[in-house]
C-alpha cells in the first residue's frame, strides 16, 4: 500500500531554470565526462585496431619488437636525420594502416614533445651548459651580486642546448609515435599475448588483462553510480559534501570490486584455475611479417653502423 | 542402478560470519536428470550450488560426487581439482564474473587450456562452441562490448568448451530478453536429450516448467521443503505461496483458458 503522501496525484513543483552561467552540479558531470571520455577513447582505439590497414594485419608479436628496436634507434641516434627519417617511417606507416594522421600527429606532437622542450630550457642556458651563444638573454658590464649570489655577466641560450632539447624532444616524439600506433593497431588481448615473446610470465600477463578488462567495468559502474547522484543531485552541494559524495563513492566502488573479485576468482577455479595460467599461443608469422622484421633490422644495423663509421 | 552424480547426507553449511545456512540437508541427484532449484532471494539456492559445483565446502556431513566424498582437502589437490571441474561446468548468474579476458575467443579457450588439452583440441573446441552458439562473429570482441545476451551466450559458451558431464547453471534467464531465454531454453533441452545432467537454479517458473523434470524447494529458513516432479510442484499453489515464490494473483499465461483474479494494467 502506498503511504498517504505517495497516494495524491504528485503537486507539480514551479519549474524555475537556473541563472545562466551557474551549473549547480558542475564536477560531478565533469567527472562524468573524464569517465564517458576514457571508455570512448577505448572504444575508439578498438575500431582502429579491427580496420583492415597494412599495421593490423601484421604479427602483434613482430609489432612489438620492431617499435622497441625503433624506439632504441632513436634513443641512441646522434643524427637528426635519421630522427626526421623515424619520423616519415612513422606517419607513412599511420596512413598505410588507415589511420586519422592528422589529428594523431596533432595529439602526438602538441603535448608530451613540448613539455620535454619546456623542462629542457634549464639545459639550453649556458649557466647548466656551456656553449656557443644563440640567443642573448641578459648581460652586464661588471658582475653583480645578488642576495650573497655572484650572477654571470651574461646569459643566454647555447646552439648546443637548443640541438640537445630539440634532440630530446624528437626522441620523445617519435617514442611516443611508435607506442600510439603499437596500441591503436593491436587489439588489447593481442597486444599482452605478444609480451610472451619477451619471456614475460604468463601469470603476470593474465593479471595485466584482468587489469584491463575489469578497470573498464569498474569504470562503467562508478559512471552508472555518479550518473544516479547527479539525477538526485538538485541543489547546491557545500565542499563537505562534495568530498563526502567522493568519499562515499570511491568506499562503495571498493567493496563492489572486492565482492566481484571473489566471485572472479570462483569462476575461475570452476573452469580448472589451479594458481598456473595458461594461455594459448596460436599466433603464426606470416611471410610479411618476417619481410618487415627483416626491414626494421637492416634501416636499424644501417643506422647505427653509420653513427659508429661517420661519428 | 547408476551412482547418483551428487549426494548430500545430512550436511551443514555457514559462512564464517553468520548462522549456518544449511542444517541436515540430505539430496540425491542421478545421472541424466534434470533439476530446478526453487526458493525466495536469500534461500540459499546459489550457496547449494557452489557447493555442488565444489567451490564451497561442507562444515559437518558428507557431499559425495560420483562416488567420490569432496573435500577441501581432496580438491587442494590441483589434478583432483582439474578432474572435477571438467565433469562440472558451472555457469555463475552475472557473466561478468565470469568473463575475465579482454577477448571472446580466449575467453573460451581458458577452461581447455587450464585442463591441459594441446593447442589443436583447444582450437577445435573453441571453434565448434562458437559456431553451435552463433556467436562466431564475436570471437574477437572485447567483453564490455557486448550486449547482456552475448555476455550470456559467451558465458555458457566458456563452460561447454569443457564439455562437462554436469551443468549447473544459477539463474540462467536472469536480464535475458525474451528470444535470448528461448535459446537458452532449446539449448539446455538438446543437452538433456543428450544425456547431461543439468541443475539449475532460477525464480523463472516457465524456465523451469519448459526445462525441469524435478524440483528441489528450499525454504526461507533453508530447509529443503519439496523434491518431486516438477509438474506437480508447479501446479501446487499453496506450496510456492508458502515459500513466498508466488502470491495469490499467480498464474501461468500458457495454452488454453485461464482466469485472472485481477485484471492485467
Amino acid at each position: 500500500m502506498l503511504p498517504e503522501w505517495m497516494a495524491d496525484k504528485p503537486v507539480t513543483a514551479e519549474y524555475r531554470a537556473p541563472k545562466p552561467g551557474i551549473n549547480r552540479s558542475r564536477y560531478l558531470s565533469k567527472t562524468l565526462h573524464q569517465m564517458k571520455r576514457t571508455v570512448l577513447d577505448q572504444l575508439v582505439t578498438e575500431e582502429y585496431a579491427g580496420r583492415p590497414g597494412w599495421w593490423q594485419g601484421l604479427d602483434p608479436r613482430i609489432k612489438l619488437v620492431s617499435t622497441l628496436l625503433l624506439i632504441v634507434l632513436a634513443g641512441l641516434t646522434r643524427h637528426f636525420e635519421v630522427i626526421l627519417g623515424l619520423w616519415a617511417v612513422t606517419v607513412v606507416t599511420m596512413w598505410l594502416s588507415r589511420l586519422p594522421v592528422l589529428s594523431l600527429q596533432r595529439r602526438i606532437w602538441g603535448l608530451v614533445p613540448l613539455l620535454t622542450l619546456l623542462l629542457a630550457i634549464p639545459a639550453m642556458l649556458n649557466v647548466v651548459v656551456p656553449g656557443d651563444p644563440l640567443l642573448n638573454l641578459y648581460s652586464v658590464h661588471h658582475p653583480v651580486t645578488w642576495w650573497g649570489l655572484k650572477m654571470p655577466e651574461e646569459i643566454y641560450i647555447t646552439r648546443q642546448g637548443v640541438k640537445a632539447a630539440l634532440f630530446l624532444a624528437g626522441r620523445v616524439g617519435i617514442s611516443l609515435s611508435l607506442g600510439v600506433l603499437l596500441i591503436t593497431t593491436t587489439p588489447v588481448a593481442m597486444l599482452l599475448k605478444s609480451l610472451q615473446v619477451l619471456r614475460v610470465p604468463s601469470l603476470f600477463v593474465m593479471i595485466i588483462e584482468m587489469c584491463c578488462r575489469y578497470l573498464f567495468l569498474l569504470l562503467n559502474t562508478s559512471i552508472e553510480m555518479f550518473e544516479a547522484r547527479r539525477l538526485r543531485t538538485v541543489g547546491n552541494l557545500s565542499l563537505r559534501r562534495r568530498r563526502l559524495l567522493v568519499g562515499s563513492s570511491v568506499g562503495a566502488l571498493f567493496i563492489k570490486s572486492v565482492a566481484l573479485a571473489d566471485e572472479v576468482y570462483l569462476a575461475m577455479q570452476a573452469r580448472g584455475y589451479t594458481g598456473q595460467a595458461v594461455s594459448a599461443r596460436a599466433m603464426y608469422l606470416k611471410n610479411g611479417d618476417l619481410a618487415w622484421l627483416a626491414g626494421v633490422l637492416v634501416l636499424v644495423g644501417a643506422a647505427i653502423t653509420g653513427e659508429f663509421l661517420l661519428g | 542402478m547408476d551412482k547418483p552424480v551428487f549426494e548430500l547426507n545430512r550436511v551443514s553449511f555457514g559462512y564464517q560470519t553468520g548462522e549456518p545456512l544449511f542444517r541436515d540437508l540430505s539430496l540425491k541427484v542421478r545421472r541424466g536428470e534434470k533439476v530446478a532449484l526453487l526458493g525466495a532471494n536469500g534461500s540459499g539456492k546459489s550457496t547449494l550450488l557452489k557447493i555442488l559445483c565444489g567451490l564451497l565446502f561442507v562444515k559437518s556431513g558428507e557431499f559425495k560426487a560420483f562416488g567420490q566424498s569432496i573435500t577441501e582437502g581432496v580438491l587442494e589437490n590441483d589434478e583432483q581439482a582439474k578432474a572435477y571441474h571438467r565433469r562440472v561446468g558451472f555457469v555463475f548468474q552475472n557473466p561478468e564474473v565470469q568473463l575475465f579476458t579482454t577477448r571472446v575467443w580466449d575467453e573460451i579457450a581458458f577452461g581447455p587450456l587450464q585442463l591441459g588439452l594441446g593447442m589443436k583440441e583447444v582450437e577445435t573446441r573453441v571453434n565448434d562452441v562458437l559456431q553451435m552458439l552463433g556467436i562466431d562473429h564475436l570471437q574477437d570482441r572485447s567483453p564490455y562490448r557486448l550486449s547482456g545476451g552475448e555476455k550470456k551466450r559467451v558465458a555458457v559458451a566458456s563452460v561447454l568448451a569443457l564439455n562437462p558431464e554436469v551443468l549447473i547453471l544459477d539463474e540462467p534467464a536472469s536480464g535475458l530478453d525474451p528470444k535470448t531465454q528461448r535459446w537458452l531454453v532449446g539449448l539446455l533441452q538438446e543437452l538433456g536429450r543428450r544425456g547431461r545432467t543439468i541443475l539449475l537454479a532460477s525464480h523463472n517458473l516457465d524456465l523451469v516448467h519448459a526445462i525441469a523434470d524435478r524440483v528441489l524447494i528450499l525454504s526461507e529458513d533453508h530447509q529443503l521443503v519439496y523434491d518431486g516432479p516438477a509438474t506437480e510442484a508447479l501446479e501446487d499453489r499453496e506450496l510456492l505461496m508458502a515459500v513466498n515464490l508466488v502470491d495469490e494473483f499467480y498464474h501461468s499465461h500458457g495454452e488454453g483458458i485461464h482466469s485472472h483474479r485481477y485484471t492485467h494494467g
